[in-house]
């Protein structure tokens, strides 16, 4: 990827079901055991309904849910925050808004985000505003893709 | 641009009434970003982030190119002198951030000025996520930084 100064070895991509089943507007990443072994170097997110995506077309369905991809022109996408902690505890991010991860491929110079350091995943979680969110904007997949050494 | 050590979404509310032409509106204090130093910042507008984390509305693209940015150094040095919020958005340049020689923020003595209120409406906010090292951490991550 343009943008980043250090190359990765391997991507893993980690899919966040949203339902209503959470607490306080949190829904926390699964357990990703070869993400918190390795260093991460960068950080995007793929949505559906975007020009020159993997997940354009046909739409993907996934998860225990059958959720599709959240597409980048609801709402939602614009409402989400994702927090990630360092493998000390401490937050790495905060809040980082995930409509912005999205790699912007229209410029055709996609960039990944290049956060650097140990995760914890099991800590890490995607927030959402949800005063204005319909609830059936909620059943949807969230796909970040994560760069590592 | 280089590696994100930390990330904190900064959240900056011009108040209930449109904020006037000149107006400096101050950051607040964050308890994580006292004794850091900051390698790097960018702004979102309302097309990237609709709703803050709080639930306020985001300032739009048009009202990001009334507004510039200053930081302060702990030496009440304007390190960052009026640079424009509009040029610090990602989604403008390319998907970049804007990164810094990497310096100790004070982040309380940093503001925003609206120079151009006419985009910008009362009780919507500006979010400017900072990125930065803790100065404890500075001498691990030092080299990663060298020009």
């Amino acid at each position: 990827m343009y943008g980043n100064n250090l190359q990765c070895a391997k991507i893993k991509n980690v899919l966040v079901p949203l339902t209503d089943t959470s607490i306080s507007g949190r829904w926390y990443l699964p357990e990703t055991p070869e993400l918190e072994k390795h260093k991460i170097v960068g950080i995007s997110v793929s949505f559906s309904g975007a020009t020159g995506d993997i997940t354009q077309n046909p739409p993907i369905y996934y998860g225990p849910d059958q959720a599709a991809i959240l597409n980048k022109n609801q709402i939602l996408s614009r409402s989400s925050f994702l927090t990630l902690f360092c493998s000390d505890g401490t937050e790495m991010l905060s809040n980082f808004p995930i409509n912005p991860l999205y790699n912007l491929p229209t410029t055709n110079k996609p960039k990944i985000y290049p956060i650097y350091g140990k995760i914890n995943v099991r800590k890490s979680y995607v927030f959402i505003e949800g005063s204005k969110i319909p609830p059936a904007n909620r059943v949807v997949t969230i796909w970040f893709n994560f760069y590592y050494l | 641009m280089k590696p994100i050590v930390r990330s904190y979404l900064t959240e900056l509310n011009v108040g209930t009434t449109q904020p006037g032409n000149g107006t400096n509106l101050n950051f607040k204090d964050y308890p994580q970003l006292r004794d850091i130093y900051i390698t790097g910042f960018c702004f979102y507008d309302a097309s990237q982030v609709a709703l803050t984390p709080s639930g306020k509305h985001t300032v739009p693209a048009a009202g990001l190119t009334g507004a510039t940015v200053t930081l302060m150094d702990i030496y009440n040095m304007e390190n960052i002198y009026q640079y424009p919020s509009f040029d610090a958005n990602p989604i403008n340049v390319s998907g970049f951030y804007r990164d810094i020689v990497p310096f100790q923020l004070q982040l309380t003595k940093s503001y925003i000025t609206v120079l151009d209120n006419t985009f910008i409406a009362g009780n919507e906010s500006f979010l400017v996520n900072i990125f930065y090292v803790l100065k404890k951490d500075w001498p691990q991550y030092r080299a990663l930084y060298v020009r």
